[in-house]
């Protein structure tokens, strides 16, 4: 392998992982939830704000910035849950209500940030992080933190889903929620579980993407428009369907950026999603029901 | 005073022309567009090259940019409308972002980033701006009546209440949805004209998802699917961005919270009152 392809291969990695990470709560809320959660942006968004304040204000480690950032997007995923997607489920509103009023926390926590930090990008690592070299291709040491990050937080969810009541009890809703139901699980006890679970990945993620580029307010509807064709692309009613999608995501991006112009990349990420679309709607692993 | 004054009713005018074509769309069919803006762009930015580049009169910039609009939601409506629900609002969200992108890329076109200057204004007077988009939003207004008792009425109320049923009856629903897109993109085109010969400027900051949003929020605050809910959530919308800037808050700080408001009334409406001010239609299943 030339260090090219070591090189496209590793940023496509680090990448992917992170999008793994918001993906994986924005297609456990639409299995187990029925809906396109908006505001999955929304707690991406306070978990890179939060990060920022325990780097910068409070002058936190990155051990205890992770965690920081994990706390204010679940807890922000625990409000959203409780004070709006709730009540919205017990008045059994369809799937429309509950994407417009996504939509609305998106803009309103948007609004928040921006209110407190203005609308500039804000800049977490500032100077060039320490680096070296594996195989010809550079990585730099947060890159390392964050691929190493984020592999134990997906591996941990894998022992999470098999090995834990909770875990066993969200998949058994996402397979078949009405027989789930008759063996008396709780849906919306499941359903505060994936909030505070998808919501901290999130949360961390957008920590990560603050570490490893920058963040603006506009950022979280990025983050969730990328969750969105990762999930499709690998299939929204799998689990690990868009783990790979945001892989596949990740490497397309980078191979993208090779390619065309840099200012094209969304261009060419949204057009293969309306491909997906059209091609296989289902995405890779996806099931027809 | 009265400059500032008509300076305001005249913005009302444009947005809700725009917002009785997300009308059509939201309350009256059922789909959800975040890509009303990148239409409303289309239209902007064809009018306002024809004028400043080829020196075209406004009529005629006008009427292109409302077909150009058309024709572009005639072409997207054709090849997204086979999708259903939640899925078209997210392939309408990607295709705002691509909108966008060729907005803000295509330099030797739009100027990117730059925008484009010195457009033509139409008319010399504000009181000429206000008579002509009064009559536009009147039109709209009219034309959304006039459809709203029509059979073709009826068949976006039947496509949205109950898809299968309504093709079940021999109906296309994927054609009807096509051309009430082609519709409202008509509309947003219209508006998109009038914008950039009323400012002389557009810059594509103007045509981002996030004020489609705030169009849908116009629409939802209104009323879904009642003729004069645009005019009023338009109204509302833009009363109160600018009484925010009354409150002496600098821009800085009353864009932000504008934001923040408007997300607000849209979870409110969405819990409380999801048919709007005027609405006689409320989502449901």
């Amino acid at each position: 392998m030339t260090s090219f392809t070591v090189q496209l291969l590793m940023n496509s990695m680090i990448t992917g992982s992170v999008y793994a990470l918001v993906a994986i709560g924005f297609a456990l809320t639409y299995n187990i939830g029925g809906f396109f959660n908006m505001a999955h942006g929304a707690v991406f968004l306070l978990g890179a704000y939060g990060g920022y304040v325990a780097l910068h204000v409070l002058q936190f480690g990155l051990p205890l910035a992770v965690l920081v950032s994990a706390a204010a997007a679940g807890l922000a995923g625990i409000v959203a849950h409780s004070a709006v997607f709730r009540r919205l489920a017990l008045s059994e509103a369809p799937s429309t209500v509950f994407f417009i009023s996504s939509l609305g926390i998106l803009i309103a926590v948007e609004g928040t940030v921006a209110t407190g930090f203005g609308y500039e990008t804000i800049v977490f690592m500032p100077g060039p992080s320490p680096s070296s070299t594996f195989f010809g291709a550079r990585v730099t040491d947060i890159q390392v933190y964050i691929l190493a990050l984020s592999f134990a937080l997906l591996l941990a969810l894998v022992v999470f889903f098999h090995m834990t009541n909770i875990g066993k009890q969200i998949r058994a809703v996402a397979d078949d929620r009405e027989l789930a139901k008759a063996v008396g699980i709780s849906v919306n006890g499941v359903m505060f579980w994936v909030f505070v679970l998808g919501s901290m990945l999130a949360g961390v993620a957008g920590l990560f993407v603050g570490m490893e580029h920058t963040i603006r307010p506009g950022s979280g509807m990025v983050a969730v428009l990328w969750a969105m064709v990762a999930s499709i692309m690998g299939g929204v009613g799998s689990f690990i369907g868009p783990v790979v999608g945001a892989f596949l995501l990740g490497f397309i991006e980078n191979l993208a950026v090779t390619v065309f112009p840099s200012e094209w990349k969304a261009t060419v990420v949204f057009s293969i999603l309306i491909l997906f679309f059209f091609l296989r709607p289902v995405g890779l692993f996806g099931v027809r029901r | 005073m009265t400059d500032y004054l008509m300076h305001l009713a005249i913005v009302i005018g444009i947005y809700a022309t725009l917002a009785q074509g997300l009308n059509l769309l939201l309350g009256y069919t059922g789909i959800i567009s975040v890509m009303q803006a990148s239409l409303y762009g289309v239209g902007a930015y064809i009018s306002a090259l024809m004028a400043s580049q080829a020196g075209v009169s406004f009529p005629l910039a006008f009427a292109s940019a409302s077909i150009g609009a058309a024709l572009t939601g005639f072409i997207v409506g054709a090849a997204i409308t086979r999708l259903q629900g939640d899925y078209l609002a997210l392939v309408t969200f990607g295709l705002a972002v691509i909108f966008y992108d060729v907005f803000n890329n295509w330099l030797t076109v739009t100027k990117g980033p730059m925008g484009i200057p010195g457009i033509p204004a139409a008319f010399e007077t504000k009181e000429a701006w206000l008579v002509f988009v009064a009559a536009l939003a009147v039109a709209a207004l009219l034309l959304v009546r006039r459809i709203d008792g029509s059979p073709y009425g009826r068949l976006l109320r039947a496509v949205r209440d109950d898809e299968i049923l309504a093709s079940v009856l021999g109906r296309s629903t994927q054609r009807t949805k096509t051309t009430v897109f082609t519709l409202s993109a008509f509309l947003a085109g219209a508006a998109g004209s009038v914008y950039a010969h009323y400012i002389t400027f557009i810059d594509p900051t103007s045509f981002t998802a996030m004020e489609s949003v705030s169009l849908l929020t116009m629409v939802i605050i209104g009323g879904m699917a009642s003729p004069v809910g645009p005019i009023l959530g338009a109204g509302f919308v833009v009363l109160v961005a600018e009484s925010l800037r009354f409150a002496g808050l600098p821009d800085a700080t009353a864009a932000p919270l504008r934001q923040v408001l408007f997300g607000l009334l849209i979870i409110v409406a969405m819990l409380f009152r999801p048919q709007g001010l005027m609405g006689r239609y409320r989502l449901s299943k």
